[in-house]
């Protein structure tokens, strides 16, 4: 053998040998692949709400169908009150707060087709709050076009005259006052979220005056649930979202162009797994900044044959990081999770989370239906369950109705399917 | 002599040197290569995730323990096992250990990327996912399935270039691919490019009309164009087409077949239903019901399933079976297919006693509530079966199938008003309850009140107008309509007659009424297409024939107009019908010669 072929032979063997024994012998590196490891979380604050059944209390044979609840001053006596749809009698009702801490409910629209959705705004600037009734025409689903979009016109801050500003469309899901059209007179224009089934669309509805409006349609697609208003990108005009569920499961944002500009259809996020089940979009300013950010819960479980878990379900924000652009970050966890909303709960000065569920699993006990996130102040989030039973809540709102500075957080729960039991209408949770 | 040079030969211990050195490095390297793989043993086995503590059942656990097995000897064959069967049976910390793992060990291979991109999205960690779906690609550029959900995310979070680089990418794979179409005619329509849009779709349409996402967003385009009849039909076409499916994916069918919970496999095979793939749904749903044979929801899927394919024996066996096994309270439904299945097998004490026995564990189900009533209603119980059918709707207010029984029985008891008021009820709950509408519009057809009955039936058309029993139903109303307002309001009723024709084209009454119509409005060319219709689905009628003689006449095809009168008066004679014989006779004497 040629004896520098046998050298380098030796060389190459022992490069190799020793390269594989360094390999062998090699401290252990961090491993780039190794799931994060969380550091451990402080126990979780104690938090304790106390419910009491307000309005109409429902018995143990009863199967109220609360579909949407929202805290607004309606007489605006300087009291916070309460006002919800329910779809058991297409009714909405009016829990009025007079004097402080007693609460009287009364009907206030009958016969409306399922309403889904209301809130209070003055929408021709009579200085009075209307009620924007958002009807699907059906609850359960269907794709025929029987939405419609009512107000209930305040006369006196007593009674209310009803009046269908749209019908015959894809079932609406969310209606909202904005001045999107910079009126000078008080006038607020519409947004209008409808979720159809196969088909929706999403549209803003210019006021004329005289209850004239005038429809724009901004988006197509189906499934579209809320479509909240604030001013996103900073500019002073008000924006709107809308959470796009179905087989899309998007956020989409439309900023306000100004006067004579067209609203511009921006998709913000999506999820791509098409069974993400969105339910709920609102706006919380989560970090404090100054920017409104988007507080967003995945727990949809009406078109479910097989009810249970589905880990993807729980609650998120979309952070707001400037002229309308956003991040997301998930907050945790939350089998079933409804109506995102913000409040500092334990007084920290940080914006705490709600979400409530409708679709846990209720032979479970421990399954919660009321559930906070306490902020550690850098949006590192513990979550505490509030509460178990009652059980099957779709809608929630926070706000400070007793005046005391501590928020409250008011429960509408939907009875729609079994088990019936640990039943209730509107409750109202007062921090202990 | 000169000193010869003398070589002396190399000596043993040089020439057996660099063999030395050879047996050495091999020595050494076989010894490295010992370690090494030792190394990767221990690694292995150190990341190897524990066997799963609360397995459901015995064939779960068994394959687990097999591959735990095999892992835990550092097979990474069987660690891909371990992590499929964790995957697919919802034991997301191990499987995330195994994919993080393989990954470590076998960092170009695609799928372990895939799989822990899957893992990631189901708990909503969107960059940890789109960062495996790039490694995913990177090691894989064939790798279609990644390439689409990459470009879904890139989509969804508005990087609309780099997402349609992925949808491109992925039609290179996969040409024709509806997905990949959808998403780039969803950017062209965010762009603002809407023939674009209209465009593709039509086009994927063309080769997949059962795409329903495609389907609804092209009506909706169609109804923004103004084109509402359009819009309606491709609504309809869109809900017709089912449910949106997800893209068939081989990598995560290689998961999903190693499902063996039953209740994620009863959602599996929901899923596979309702997408029309009935056979894997079935076959997940036996699969559920042989693991856990005493929970009731694997057999009441089973069941519904054999139930809505027409296997009702079967059907029957496996509901009553699963009753019987139950370890749980079988859900309402349950005791309601199986009475369903015996009503099919004609078997109706066994129908009562599966309603009865359900009510018993669930007396508020609207459901089984509304299906006692008809059972109890069959047996001439009357009055039981209105209180029942009150109930379903004390329960359930929406619920229409109970208004409508009740409104039925109101009826046959002679208590219209009632039936009414139940019929509006219904309605008022569910605005397009098909069998409401059609009960309403008749009622009122039956009253005299035949504009009103429009009310109901229109809606109706417009929810569902690729359905031919409404459209007929719809054009014989229209013929309705036109029949009572013609002497008053010809052209009103001219307009019912062709909005009816509309529908229904060939609708012999519905041409011969407009025909006539016409005919009497001395627009007689127009008449004859209608005539020419109605004599040839009603080739025997000598009306049709007198009709269209006359129109012929009329319009100076005299031969035509002999011909078909005289065809006429023969059948007429034949058959007796002596005034329209007399008529036939009449206008042929007045033909010129």
């Amino acid at each position: 053998m040629n004896s520098i072929a046998t050298r380098l032979l030796i060389v190459a063997a022992l490069l190799l040998g020793g390269g594989a024994l360094w390999l062998a012998v090699r401290p252990a590196s961090p491993d780039p692949m190794a799931a994060p490891v969380e550091p451990p979380r402080p126990a979780p604050p104690s938090l304790n709400f106390v419910p009491t059944a307000i309005g109409a209390v429902a018995g143990p044979d009863d199967r109220p169908m609360v579909t949407n609840l929202q805290i607004a001053d309606l007489d605006q006596d300087g009291l916070p009150d309460v006002i919800y749809c329910e779809c058991r009698d297409n009714t909405v009702r009016w829990i009025r707060q007079a004097p402080r801490g007693v609460f009287t409910e009364q009907v206030i629209a009958r016969d409306l087709p399922a309403p889904a959705n209301v809130s209070a705004a003055d929408v021709q600037g009579s200085g009075r709050l209307d009620v924007l009734v958002a009807c699907m025409g059906q609850i359960m689903p269907n794709n025929d076009r029987i939405g419609s979009v009512v107000v209930l016109e305040n006369l006196d801050n007593r009674t209310f005259r009803p009046r269908t500003l749209l019908d015959q469309t894809a079932r609406v899901t969310d209606v909202r006052g904005a001045n999107l059209s910079g009126h000078q007179d008080g006038r607020l224009d519409l947004v209008v979220g409808q979720f159809g089934y196969a088909q929706g669309e999403t549209r803003w509805m210019k006021n004329l005056g005289g209850w004239q409006f005038e429809s724009h349609i901004v988006n197509r697609q189906s499934g579209t649930v809320h479509t909240p208003v604030a001013d996103f990108d900073g500019d002073g005009r008000p924006d709107f979202a809308a959470l796009v569920s179905q087989e899309w499961e998007e956020v989409h944002l439309f900023r306000n162009p100004g006067s004579g500009g067209e609203f511009k259809d921006e998709l913000i996020w999506g999820s791509t797994n098409e069974d993400y089940g969105s339910s709920g979009l609102a706006v919380a300013d989560v970090n404090r900044d100054g920017r409104p950010d988007l507080i967003y819960t995945n727990g949809d479980g009406f078109d479910y044959a097989v009810r249970g878990h589905r880990p993807w379900h729980g609650l998120q924000w979309l952070e707001n990081t400037g002229g309308g652009n956003f991040r997301f970050h998930r907050v945790g966890d939350f089998p079933g999770a409804y109506a995102p909303c913000a409040a500092d709960l334990n007084g920290d000065g940080f914006t705490d989370l709600v979400a409530v569920s409708c679709f846990a699993d209720w032979n479970d006990p421990q399954s919660s239906s009321l559930m906070a996130w306490i902020n550690d102040g850098r949006q590192g989030f513990t979550p505490v369950p509030l509460a178990h039973r009652p059980i099957k809540f779709v809608t929630a709102a926070a706000g400070d109705l007793d005046g005391d500075g501590v928020p409250e957080i008011v429960t509408g729960a939907l009875h729609a399917f079994p088990p019936f039991e640990h039943v209730s209408n509107i409750t109202l949770w007062r921090r202990q | 002599m000169s000193p010869r040079t003398v070589q002396s030969p190399p000596s043993r211990r040089s020439a057996i040197r660099p063999l030395l050195w050879i047996l050495l490095a091999a020595l050494i390297a076989t010894g490295a290569l010992l370690g090494w793989r030792q190394a990767r043993l221990a690694r292995v086995r150190a990341a190897v995730p524990a066997l799963p503590a609360a397995v459901p059942n015995a064939t779960l656990r068994d394959l687990l323990t097999a591959a735990h097995v095999g892992a835990a000897g550092g097979d990474l064959a069987a660690v891909a096992e371990l992590g499929r069967l964790c995957h697919a049976n919802e034991f997301r910390a191990e499987a995330e250990a195994c994919w993080r793992l393989l990954i470590r060990e076998q960092p170009r291979e695609a799928r372990w990327h895939y799989y822990l991109a899957d893992l990631r999205r189901s708990e909503g960690d969107q960059a940890a996912v789109e960062e495996q779906l790039e490694l995913t690609v990177a090691a894989d550029p064939t790798a279609a399935a990644a390439w689409l959900r990459l470009a879904e995310m890139k989509f969804k979070s508005g990087r609309i270039d780099a997402a349609e680089t992925g949808y491109r990418r992925r039609l290179e794979l996969l040409p024709g691919d509806p997905y990949a179409e959808l998403g780039l005619a969803r950017i062209a329509q965010l762009q603002g490019r809407t023939a674009e849009t209209l465009s593709r779709l039509e086009s994927l349409l063309q080769h997949q009309p059962k795409f329903s996402a495609a389907q609804n967003l092209y009506a909706e385009l169609q109804a923004a164009a103004g084109h509402e009849d359009l819009a309606d039909l491709h609504r309809w076409l869109g809900r017709e087409a089912g449910r949106f499916r997800e893209a068939d994916d081989p990598w995560m069918q290689e998961v999903d077949a190693r499902c063996h919970e039953p209740r994620r496999l009863c959602h599996l095979g929901v899923i596979a239903y309702q997408t029309y793939q009935g056979d894997r749904g079935r076959a997940r749903f036996e699969h559920a019901l042989a693991l856990a044979p005493t929970d009731p929801l694997p057999a009441e899927m089973l069941g519904t399933l054999l139930l809505e394919l027409g296997s009702a024996a079967a059907a029957r066996d496996i509901l009553a079976n699963g009753i019987a096994r139950a370890a749980s309270t079988p859900a309402p439904l349950h005791y309601f297919n199986l009475s369903e299945a015996c009503r099919a097998l004609q078997q109706s004490e066994p129908a009562h006693r599966a309603l009865t026995d359900g009510l018993r564990v669930h007396p508020d189900s609207p459901d089984l509530l509304h299906a006692h009533g008809n059972l109890l209603k069959a047996d001439g119980r009357i009055g039981e079966a209105a209180a029942a059918y009150r109930r379903a709707l004390e329960v359930n207010p929406a619920f229409g199938e109970a208004d409508f029984a009740l409104a039925i029985l109101l009826l046959e008891s002679n208590r219209p008003d009632e039936a009414l008021r139940t019929l509006d009820h219904a309605l008022g709950m569910r605005p397009t309850f098909p069998k409401a509408l059609l009960l309403r519009a008749r009622l009122e057809m039956e009253a005299g009140r035949i504009e009103n009955a429009g009310r109901y039936l229109l809606p109706l058309l417009k929810a569902n107008p690729g359905v031919p029993e409404i459209r007929q139903i719809t054009a014989n109303w229209h013929l309705e309509a036109g029949r009572t307002i013609e002497k008053k309001n010809p052209a009103a009723a001219e307009q019912h007659y062709r909005a009816g024709l509309a529908l229904v084209p060939d609708d012999p009454d519905l041409n011969a009424d407009l025909g006539v119509q016409l005919l009497i409005m001395h627009r007689a060319e127009e008449a004859v297409p209608m005539l020419e219709i109605y004599r040839r689905a009603q080739p025997a009628n000598p009306q049709a024939a007198l009709f269209l003689g006359q129109a012929y006449a009329h319009n100076g095809r005299i031969a035509e107009a002999r011909t078909v009168l005289a065809a006429g008066l023969r059948d007429a004679e034949q058959s007796g019908q002596t005034k329209t014989a007399q008529s036939l006779r009449e206008i042929l004497t007045m033909l010129p010669k």
